[in-house]
């Protein structure tokens, strides 16, 4: 192995997508750059694994071979021990918490693992955002393939603790809200008034509104570095709820706003509380100028799962003279007298370093600081399944998107961001989708208490849209009534006391619906949720079948697969086979989906310094770990932010002609003069090359 | 030249040790040049050249390394999707031909079971400080169904007949290995595209 040059101008821990944003940015601008990763694999956080990795991230076994691997690194470090101040960088734990998962054997005999690619932090990318902005200038989109989201949907939350969840578009088009035929008329105005308002607020804002009263999509407003061009006392205030209802919006409307287009995380404490009214009105313009810009809805996947953004920055750090050592990490931090970090021991020596940037899967220690608090860390609460058939969109619509609403009568109630993914993004094999179920943790419910609930009733209401043989339908509501009495697990005792608010069959809402649009346009809402209550009753029974369903598969894989459950408890004692649902007959088209492979965790929100990132060098940046976001516009912020630290004048991603290369230092390349073959279209391999190019086009633009 | 028939793409990926001249092959096959000085690849990226066949056209899509590998540390984008690899050694190093095996077996074991490899002994222009016999590389390759090729970035000896030969062996029939077929991707590099999709009238 080659010697490692002795300096860096930077030295970046962790190769998740801020860290290799930043990693790219500062190669990009001339940094040396050296990027690390405490583990075998690209992505930290944002890592995609297949169905072999993510069962043995799921049992932490992964931090049992690191702990080994650590042990020695420590002895190594200790043996560099010099006279200066230094401080210590533990492996922090990367793994879950509150974890379980099932369904490996039954997996492994079906598939290659390898033909899945399972996203820790499954991110879409907003069509007319910030990211989609850097992709595209930096060229890092050349990279990366991508596919617009089939359907953007959202599931309202009804009064009782249980989501109601007949999947609806999110209205946001002139077109989806009159086509809607679930908003009464009177609301369709009222949504339609209020994106207008949205969008006058914002520059340029008459001409956008226009353009999008007149069904085109909206340009968008600046560049992200443009100052805010409206005058302060034009600009809405107070917080976006407020706004909100100064603009008459009803409360429906407002959490279709609220978590269907900003993706609020939870519910609102109150009407104070929640994004402020100019964030909330930037953010729903962004949402408005992402429409049509590549597909119908407003954002954007890319293919092979989400680890692919961060390994496309690494690769354009890389192609900038930046330095790769996956599997390796930092074990020290050396201090020079005044308190600031001057080097780092990494297992490969140690390297003297201007700046330093410690993603969470390191952890410093701190003299300074108190003992970790054994306060309740935040976190993610993830669901990753593999089902048999898809539980969202239209056929067609197999990628697609719904946010199902916080309840409204808890205030703090998570918003829960369910992504269904297919083969056409090449995550799963053909014929199998991949559904992430992802909102923000709590201390007091597992990830598994949290979501199972949600994941039951969205197979619930696929397997209720999947048409029975109608002779049977009857009987199966019989059978499914008598094998009530065997349900154990809390949560679903809990669902069953809520169960009477229940929402109705899909099927059977869209005719009524049909019938009685007019009716129900003048009479509001209530009369619907009256019906639906009646229908939700007799309806019953279809809940229990699915349940059962993925306790089997989830059950059976526990005990084939001997997997060791941590924290999570097991899945519910025997099960039937799932043979034994008769929703298994339906024909194709669609088949009720089940869980093939599942898994429940909590992603703990971990911090490189526990919190007390004030008692660090001022030259050592922590990058902790971000709260879940269905998109990557906030990670391109904090990357932002921490390039801008380092490098305060240098522009951030740039494009070729914005930011030529840096002149090369040795201009004494001796060119062997030979015939040149036929080429048709080129890119740049050097930045001599690049160089020259340019040197040549402006050279004939001043002759031309 | 456009009358050429059917246009195939094709992801081609290069790998082997430090300074074999991975980058010089490409630079050479693309442009036509070489420098005696080649820096360590940086800022090579992403270069695309045509080969006109017989009754077709292959454009590969030519991904280096961009120095990844020199602490083993590639990360597995640069793989997916790769239709053919050229691995390379250095006639001079008989360390670089080791690594090259040991590319070979991983590709053969981790990657696109019809990805085609290609096995060039690079920098044949120096002969004289030959440590590889080309008889031994040309067996290792019969054995390991690949094929073998001596070559010379410098004076260009075999560098398009070697892409000319990895474009014959890409099999045409299959279209190209791209989630769901490529169908329904999406190109963001050119800017937004004209957006009137969804006018209602
Ligand atoms: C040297 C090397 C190192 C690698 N290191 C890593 C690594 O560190 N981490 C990692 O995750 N991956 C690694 N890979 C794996 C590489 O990323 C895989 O090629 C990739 O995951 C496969 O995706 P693909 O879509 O390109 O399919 P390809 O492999 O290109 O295959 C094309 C098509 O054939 C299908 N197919 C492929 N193999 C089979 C099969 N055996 N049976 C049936 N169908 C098949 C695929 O589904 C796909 O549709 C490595 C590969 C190589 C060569
Ligand atoms: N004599 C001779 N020298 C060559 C040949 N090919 C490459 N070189 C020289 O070998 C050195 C390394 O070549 P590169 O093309 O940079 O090698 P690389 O494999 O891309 O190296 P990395 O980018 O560091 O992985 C350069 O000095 C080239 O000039 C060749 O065919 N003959
Ligand atoms: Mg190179």
């Amino acid at each position: 192995m080659e010697g490692l040059p002795g300096h860096f101008d930077v030295v970046v821990v962790g190769t998740g997508l801020v860290e290799s944003m930043v990693a790219a940015a500062c190669a990009r601008v001339g940094r040396r750059v050296l990027h690390l990763d405490t583990r075998q694999y690209y992505g930290a956080r944002n890592a995609t694994f297949s169905l072999r990795q993510m069962g043995e991230w799921l049992r932490g076994e992964e931090e049992e071979a690191e702990a080994e691997a650590g042990a020695e690194a420590g002895a190594e470090a200790g043996a560099e021990e010099r006279r200066g101040a230094s401080l210590a960088v533990r492996a922090a734990p990367t793994g879950p918490s509150r974890a379980s998962h099932a369904g490996d054997a039954a997996a492994a005999a079906l598939f290659r693992p390898a033909e899945f690619n399972l996203d820790l932090s499954p991110q879409l990318l907003l069509c007319a955002g910030a990211m989609i902005d850097v992709l595209r200038r930096s060229g890092v989109a050349n990279y990366l393939e991508f596919k617009p989201l089939g359907a953007h949907l959202y599931s309202a939350a009804s009064p009782a603790a249980q989501p109601r969840l007949a999947a609806e578009r999110v209205p946001c088009s002139k077109a989806d809200i009159f086509l809607s035929s679930s908003l009464p008329l009177l609301q369709k105005r009222q949504l339609m008034k209020f994106l207008q308002a949205c969008l006058a607020r914002r520059a340029g804002g008459d001409a956008a509104a226009q353009s999008w009263l007149a069904g085109r999509a909206v340009k968008a407003a600046a560049a992200p570095d443009a100052p805010p061009p409206r005058a302060a006392d034009e600009s809405p205030h107070g917080s976006f709820a407020e706004f909100a209802g100064r603009q008459r919006l009803p409360d429906a409307l407002l959490d279709v706003a609220l978590y269907a287009i900003l993706h609020a995380p939870r519910r609102l404490e109150s009407s104070a509380d929640g994004p402020s009214a100019e964030e909330g009105v930037n953010g729903v313009c962004r949402h408005l100028e992402s429409l049509g810009v590549y597909g119908p809805s407003a954002y954007l996947a890319n293919c092979y799962g989400s680890s692919e953004l961060p390994q496309a920055f690494c690769r354009l750090c890389a192609v900038w003279g930046g330095t790769y050592m996956i599997h390796r990490r930092v074990s020290r931090i050396l201090l020079d007298d005044g308190g600031r970090m001057e080097a780092v021991v990494t297992s490969e020596g140690t390297v003297r370093c201007d700046w330093l940037l410690l993603n969470a899967d390191s952890r410093v220690e701190l003299p300074a600081a108190p003992p970790s608090p054994p306060a309740a860390a935040p976190s993610t609460a993830r669901c990753v399944c593999v089902l048999t058939a898809p539980v969202l969109g239209a056929e067609g619509e197999e990628l697609a998107l719904c946010t199902v609403f916080p309840a409204s009568d808890e205030p703090g109630a998570p918003t829960v961001f369910a992504l269904q993914q297919d083969a056409g993004v090449a995550v799963c094999p053909k014929g199998k989708v991949v559904l992430h179920l992802s909102a923000e943790g709590s201390a007091h419910r597992s990830a598994r208490q949290l979501l199972e609930p949600v994941l039951q009733r969205l197979l619930e209401l696929a397997a209720a849209a999947v048409p029975p043989p109608p002779a049977a339908a009857a009987e199966e509501e019989e059978e499914r009534e008598e094998g009530k009495g065997e349900e154990k697990e809390e949560e679903e005792k809990k669902e069953e006391e809520g169960g009477s608010k229940k929402e109705a069959e899909k099927e059977e809402e869209e005719m009524k619906e049909e019938e009685e649009e007019e009716k129900k346009e003048e009479e509001g809402g209530s009369k619907k949720e009256a019906e639906k209550e009646e229908e939700g009753q007799m309806k019953e029974g279809t809940k229990e079948e699915t349940l059962d369903d993925a306790a089997a598969a989830d059950g059976g894989g526990a005990g084939e697969g001997n997997d060791e459950r941590r924290g999570g408890e097991a899945g519910g004692g025997e099960a039937p086979p799932p043979d034994a649902t008769p929703a298994l007959d339906a024909p194709p088209p669609r088949v009720a989906p089940q869980v093939l492979w599942g898994a429940f965790f909590d992603l703990p929100l971990r911090s490189s310094t526990d919190g007390s990132g004030a008692a660090l060098p001022a030259n050592v940046l922590p990058v902790d770990d971000l709260p879940f976001a269905i998109d990557s516009e906030a990670a391109v912020e904090r990357a932002h932010q921490l390039f801008k630290t380092i490098c305060p004048d240098k522009p951030f991603l740039p494009s070729l002609e914005e930011y030529p290369p840096e002149p090369a230092v040795d201009e004494m390349e001796a060119e062997i003069e030979c015939e040149t073959p036929r080429f048709i279209d080129t890119q740049f391999t050097t930045k001599v090359e690049y160089e020259r190019w340019l040197q040549s086009r402006s050279s004939s633009r001043t002759s031309g | 030249m456009a009358a050429a028939g059917r246009v195939f793409q094709f992801k081609l990926v290069l790998l082997g040790d430090s300074a074999v001249g991975k980058s010089s092959l490409v630079l050479r096959f693309v442009r036509g040049q070489f420098f005696e000085y080649q820096e360590s690849t940086i800022g090579a990226a992403f270069l695309t050249q045509t080969v006109a066949l017989n009754d077709t056209t292959v454009k590969f899509e030519i991904w280096d390394t961009a120095g990844q590998e020199r602490y083993h540390s590639l990360a597995p984008m640069y793989y997916r999707g790769a239709a053919a690899a050229i691995v390379v050694y250095d006639i001079t190093n008989r360390d670089t031909f080791q690594r090259a095996k040991q590319w070979v077996k991983e590709l053969q074991r981790q990657g696109n079971p019809n990805i085609v490899i290609a096995l060039s002994g690079n920098k044949s222009d120096l002969a004289s400080k030959r440590k590889v016999e080309p008889e031994e590389a040309e067996s290792y390759a019969n054995d390991n169904g690949i094929f073998f090729m001596e070559t010379s970035a410098k004076t260009a000896a075999n560098v398009n007949e070697l892409f000319v030969a990895i474009a014959r062996k890409l099999p045409k029939n299959s279209p190209q290995a791209r989630p769901g077929g490529g169908q329904g991707l999406v190109n963001v590099t050119q800017g937004a595209p004209p957006a009137e999709k969804k006018g209602c009238c």
